[in-house]
């Protein structure tokens, strides 16, 4: 008996979702840990490096080990007596002089340079044989505080409490993340992050550095060419703490002018162990430094304010605030923790960074980054992968795919996933079996591949904080849609970017919100995928402020096509009943969006949870698993929401009511105006 | 001399007038709305509401107060045992197989199916993401109620996934809908939640449970828990439902960016509250719950619930010492 109705039709999602190395989601210093008693260390021998064709600094076996968490790297610049003149400085440990090895262990992370004296390309290596990555860690109490020679308080955060061993057999895989860093995945997790080294020589003049990979051996080897530089030469894999971070103990590389009161205070730090306690000078007071800004995309910087003032704490490369290249701006009021805000300059070569506050005001700085983008390029191919929706009736047991490439792989699943390694145009069918028979459904050029290309999505999140005063619910806002934007933004999964605009802007009526930096036109409006957290009206969303210059109205709102296609709100105002009714707006259907009550806000690790719930990414340590848009939305208020009588919803233009992120699922292009929603419960008792 | 006493007299007057007109002010002022800034009407075109939300301190008590036992047993929260074992067994329960992330998460690689657990509190997630769909779960094919309930119970059952102290506590249905030009609602797909609760020590434990969603030809689509395991510690003094219920008075009751004229509670009852998923979770913490309804500008009343911690301070400092 043939079936009925056997194929009613084939549902085919295609993504552009390259082979690509998988990029760390979130932030590389997070998994680290530190260094713990249980760790097991493994001395290195002088097999492990591969040196012979790039040094000519003379290795013969003497070595040092670096821990971090529970893994153990053995990096081993071999020169006799290395290891035995060790001067220590807080956490900086110089061992040796030609040339010398500095190193730091820092909460999260492992930095370390290497100075040469004289002409001699380094290299050393990071051996990571996992097979000797045996750790028992009864970790059940985290952060452990230890003391070492000079009294400085090293914390250390043991990884999880959960995984005591590595086995023998586990896996490993070594990937640059989005910055370039090298990560070090065990079993699939993030353990170790390396920053992706450069040099610099007397001069200041930069030399990249690059890392060689062998996965087999399980090693790493950093080498450059470093002719023409000056010595002495430090290469020095620390990216990402270009221009602050005071971590060397002291504020050197800073010029003070106005008086302000600088000094480095040891615990509580945003990153590392340090932190500089800066006291305004009475009036205006900056402390500057010159920084190379080549290339860089965004900068940011930690700051607290302990004793707030009525003026602001700025960063900038101009003066006190004005049409400068880009401003971080901590407006005056008390941040009891640590706040990272940042910005996107434009800057190019040897620019003056500069921190300005005003009066007597007093505040914690850590953590100044400036982030030069690095996303891999390679000899990958970049084929199309499509996923192929059995949708047959009656029960088949068993299916046979022909994708039309001649490529056999995965046809015999439900539901595969299919690779298309060449441009071209392809017939798909599938023939579907049960016990009574079989039935094939063929669909003539249904796959359509053409030359991959780069295509950028843009993101848009915004929140507010501290409306005329401050007012704790929204305080959230801000973090809730910085995170947001900041993972999206760093998103990139073969090929396809997240392009975003961000500033901490002030306006005139207090509000003080994370928000576009161009506010004409209003991003929003052309984003492909927008996230609001703020202020809502009856006709109207307020980006950020109660500045009438960043109103949205609804008349003035597009959505589908072009425009918008998808908007998530945690938004505290609820439309009026009245509207509700008009679904062919979607403004008008935005209270269904959000999660209804002020209280949503709350949270502030929302927005991190909800990208990494967009992604598949891994936030705080735990990974997720790729959902589509509305599903993330729902389960991460789900996960959030403390309270019984709270709404979320979701609301979409068909046919997007699946849509993934672009590069992680079907993401819709041109979706029709008929709008569907759904709303759900945050909790229930 | 007559003339200096009228004199005296009207000061007086005046100061007494003064001081009440500027107690008005002072009360209307906090009691009306003790959140919001100075806000120029004109920065807000048409926002009638608060910005931020809003809280009433117009609470009646519409209901006797339940019985105060001296103590409640407190249970200790125990730190989840995730790793790779435990998820791939239950991965196994459902079918997953794919990448292993994490020791945590397993998501088959057409990105179909779902298995996470979050390290943070043990709580399980199965999910399949092309369901609910319009050609599978269609209102027309949802089985009834009982039927997803009898579903639901068997499958638990039969995985043993029924962990003891959990009961049936109710069906919810969620449709995708949309609106016709008129404002009358379209359902076009769904799925049925059936609900699992919890109890401790007879006590319900609010957030904590087991949801199965149920989608068509009675498919067990979606599986959640936030199930932690607790420890019981012994025997802590309680506040009275009475204090509580005057520490919610001073506290207010939230009401989002609705500013209701009243609002009455009319259940009170003890509970354990269990955090949200993504939370750490010390210890199970008591809470009276407050239940009741608000009443808004228009008369219609829409419901409300709040918790107030139901251990004494010096119960808290000593839950927290030892």
């Amino acid at each position: 008996m043939r079936l009925r109705s056997l194929l009613p039709r084939i549902c085919i999602i295609i993504s552009l979702a390259l082979i690509f190395p998988v990029a760390a989601q979130d932030n590389p210093y997070r998994n680290a840990g530190g260094v713990t008693a249980a760790d097991i260390s493994v001395r290195i021998g002088p097999d492990g490096i591969a040196s012979s064709d790039m040094s000519s600094v003379t290795f013969n076996g003497a070595g040092y080990l670096h821990k971090i968490g529970r893994v153990t790297i053995g990096i081993i610049p071999q020169i006799a007596g290395l290891d035995t003149k060790s001067v220590t400085n807080g956490n900086t440990r110089i061992i040796g002089s030609e040339p010398s090895v500095r190193y730091e262990i820092y909460r999260d992370l492992i930095k370390e340079s290497v100075t040469l004296n004289g002409p001699a390309p380094v290299s050393y290596s990071y051996d990571l044989r996992l097979s000797d990555w045996i750790t028992n860690e009864p970790d059940l109490s985290r952060p452990e505080v230890s003391y070492d020679a000079n009294k400085t308080e090293i914390v250390t955060y043991p990884y999880t409490k959960q995984v005591t061993t590595y086995a023998k057999d586990s896996t490993i895989d070594i990937n640059p993340d989005r910055w370039g860093n090298l990560v070090v995945y065990v079993n699939g997790e993030d353990v170790v992050v390396m920053p992706k080294p450069f040099a610099l020589d007397a001069t200041g003049k930069r030399f990249e550095m690059e890392y060689t990979l062998n996965k087999e051996k399980k090693t790493i080897t950093v080498s450059g060419d470093l002719t023409g530089a000056k010595y002495p030469i430090t290469i020095d894999p620390t990216e990402r703490v270009t221009n602050g971070g005071f971590e060397t103990g002291d504020t050197s590389g800073w010029t003070s002018e106005g008086n302000p009161s600088l000094s480095v205070i040891s615990g509580g730090a945003n990153e590392g162990s340090y932190y500089c306690y800066y006291t305004g000078g009475g009036g205006y007071s900056r402390i500057y430094r010159t920084v190379d800004y080549t290339g860089v995309t965004s900068a940011s910087m930690a700051v607290k304010v302990f004793s707030p003032n009525t003026y602001d704490f700025v960063l900038s490369d101009g003066y006190w605030q004005g049409p400068w290249n880009f401003v971080i701006d901590f407006p005056g009021q008390q941040v009891t923790g640590w706040v990272t805000n940042s910005a996107t300059p434009t800057l190019s070569g040897d620019q003056s960074i500069q921190i300005w506050t005003y009066l007597n005001t007093q505040a914690g700085i850590d953590s100044i980054h400036a982030y030069i983008p690095d996303p891999p390029t390679g000899g990958f191919t970049c084929p199309f992968t499509a996923r192929f929706i059995d949708l047959s009736t009656n029960s088949p047991t068993s299916w046979s795919w022909n994708f039309g490439d001649g490529d056999s792989t995965n046809a015999t699943q439900q539901n595969p996933v299919h690779t298309y390694n060449s441009a071209g145009t392809y017939t798909v069918s599938l023939t579907a079996t049960n016990a009574d028979g079989s039935d094939t459904e063929t669909k003539v050029d249904y796959i359509s591949v053409t030359a991959p290309q780069q295509t950028t999505f843009t993101v848009f999140a915004e929140g507010v904080s501290d409306y005329h005063g401050g007012q704790p619910p929204l305080g959230s806002a801000v973090p809730l849609a910085s995170t947001f934007y900041q993972n999206i933004v760093g998103a990139n999964n073969g090929g396809i970017s997240w392009t975003g605009y961000a500033e901490f802007y002030n306006d005139d009526a207090g509000s003080k919100h994370w928000s576009v930096s161009e506010i004409f036109p209003i991003k929003a409006d052309n984003a492909d995928f927008a996230l609001f957290a703020g202020h809502g009206a009856n006709d109207r969303i307020y980006f950020g402020t109660s500045n009438s210059v960043l109103e949205l109205p609804r008349t003035d709102m597009q959505f589908g096509g072009s425009k918008l296609k998808w908007l998530t709100l945690s938004s505290c105002y609820i439309l009026d009943e009245d509207t509700q009714v008009n679904w062919h707006s979607v403004f008008n259907g935005l209270h269904i969006l959000n999660s209804y009550e002020t209280e949503g806000l709350l949270y502030d690790r929302q927005g991190g949870i909800y990208a990494a719930r967009l992604k598949g990414g891994i936030f705080e340590g735990q990974p997720y698993q790729v959902r589509n848009i509305r599903d993330a939305w729902r389960m991460t208020l789900e996960d959030t929401i403390d309270r019984t009588d709270y709404f979320g919803a979701s609301m979409w233009a068909e046919p997007c009511g699946n849509d993934y992120l672009p590069g992680y699922g079907s993401f819709c292009s041109a979706p029709s105006a008929s709008i569907q929603y759904e709303k759900f419960d945050c909790k229930t008792d | 001399m007559v003339i200096e006493m009228e004199k005296k007299w009207f000061v007086g007057f005046f100061l007494v007038i003064l001081t009440i007109a500027l107690s008005l002010v002072f009360m209307l002022g906090i009691g009306s709305n003790p959140a919001a800034g100075s806000v120029d009407s004109s920065d807000f075109a048409n926002q009638n509401g608060d910005i931020a939300g809003s809280l009433s301190y117009q609470i009646d008590m519409n209901s006797s107060m339940p019985a105060n036992p001296e103590t409640i047993l407190v249970y200790k929260t125990n730190p989840p045992i995730v790793n790779k074992e435990t998820t791939l067994a239950l991965a196994k329960k459902f079918n997953v197989t794919g990448t292993l992330r994490g020791d945590c998460v397993v998501q088959s690689d057409d990105l179909m199916y779902g298995l996470e657990i979050l390290k943070i509190s043990g709580s399980t997630r199965y999910t399949n993401a092309n369901r609910p769909n319009e050609l599978m779960d269609s209102p027309n094919k949802l089985p009834s109620d009982k039927e997803a309930e009898r579903i639901a119970t068997q499958f638990l059952e039969g995985q043993d996934l029924f962990p003891k102290g959990a009961y049936f506590s109710g069906i919810e249905r969620y449709y995708v809908k949309s609106m016709d030009k008129n404002g009358n609602e379209i359902q076009h797909y769904g799925r049925i939640e059936v609900k699992y609760g919890r109890a401790l020590n007879n006590i319900k434990v609010i957030g904590s449970g087991i949801t199965v969603a149920i989608g068509g030809n009675g498919d067990i689509i979606e599986y959640s828990t936030i199930w932690r395991e607790y420890t019981p510690v012994k025997g802590f003094p309680l506040k009275s439902p009475e204090t509580a219920f005057a520490e919610l008075k001073k506290v207010g009751v939230k009401t989002g960016i609705e500013t209701p004229s009243r609002v009455t509670i009319n259940n009170v009852y003890l509970a354990y509250a269990s955090k949200a998923p993504a939370f750490e979770e010390d210890y199970l913490e008591p809470v009276w719950v407050f239940k009741g309804e608000k009443t808004m500008k228009d008369a219609q009343t829409r419901p409300v619930t709040e918790y107030i911690p139901a251990l004494t301070d010096d119960a808290v400092k000593s839950l927290s010492s030892s």
